[in-house]
């Protein structure tokens, strides 16, 4: 999954994806601003097929938490 | 200041002039159009009463294809460079931009820190009254856009995008 994630941030952030690091964050990819952070939301939902609610958008700040959040909605699905 | 605000009106006269010159287009009343320069627009295209159309200062181009109507105050911000296939018909007042504030940098100074990323909008695509299309959006041909919605990421063909963020919607 983190793959999948990493892969769809570089598209929408365009950078490789080796530049994106295991804790990957807004303070450590300089694209990642709250434009592109709502262009990722809609990215990942197509990729994952899921439907993050308004709270869950604003929390996926980080590489580790959105993976974290991908996990428990696939699960429930 | 007075002469200040006499020019500024005096090159928004002539820049829609230009553009009625160069392109086959109906344009109706209150209409302002910028760096016309960096704008080409189809055959048989119309913008409506208030339209506001932005074109580029940095180098991007703003083109427009044939039959395509800006509705009653839409705005156009071409800034980051915006593309509008034949056949798309924008309801009254939709934004479309293409420019954004970073939000990080000093806002108290006027060489503020903005952000530009091009758009896309494909053939045959219909913007519903008031939709916003975001920096970096891209719709495919056909796309239907409910009233209101604010459009951001890419989007194959033939979807139909509401709510904020728009979704699909069957």
């Amino acid at each position: 999954m983190e793959e999948r994630v990493k892969q769809v941030m570089a598209m929408v952030f365009g950078i490789d994806v080796k530049d994106i690091g295991a804790n990957a964050a807004p303070g450590t990819i300089e694209a990642w601003d709250s434009m592109r952070h709502m262009n990722l939301v809609i990215a990942l939902e197509e990729e994952f097929g899921v439907r993050f609610g308004e709270d869950q958008i604003e929390q996926l700040i980080s590489l580790p938490l959105i993976c974290l959040t991908l996990r428990e909605l696939t699960a429930q699905a | 200041m007075i002469f200040k605000n006499l020019r500024h009106r005096w090159r928004l006269r002539r820049q829609l002039f230009l553009l009625a010159w160069r392109h086959d287009v109906l344009i109706e009343r209150a209409v302002t159009v910028k760096y016309v320069d960096s704008i080409a627009v189809g055959r048989h295209c119309t913008l409506q009463s208030g339209v506001y159309l932005y074109g580029s200062r940095s180098g991007n181009r703003v083109e427009i294809g044939h039959y395509v109507a800006i509705g009653a105050g839409g705005m156009l911000l071409g800034e980051g460079g915006l593309k509008i296939g034949d056949y798309t018909h924008f309801g009254p007042r939709v934004v479309v931009t293409t420019q954004y504030g970073d939000s990080a940098s000093d806002k108290l100074t006027p060489d503020a820190v903005r952000k530009y990323t091009p758009g896309c909008i494909g053939r045959g695509c219909w913007l519903g009254a008031g939709s916003i299309i975001m920096p970096g959006a891209v719709l495919g041909d056909c796309c239907t856009v409910a009233p209101n919605s604010v459009v951001f990421g890419t989007w194959g063909d033939n979807v139909t995008l509401a709510g904020n963020p728009a979704r699909p919607r069957q």
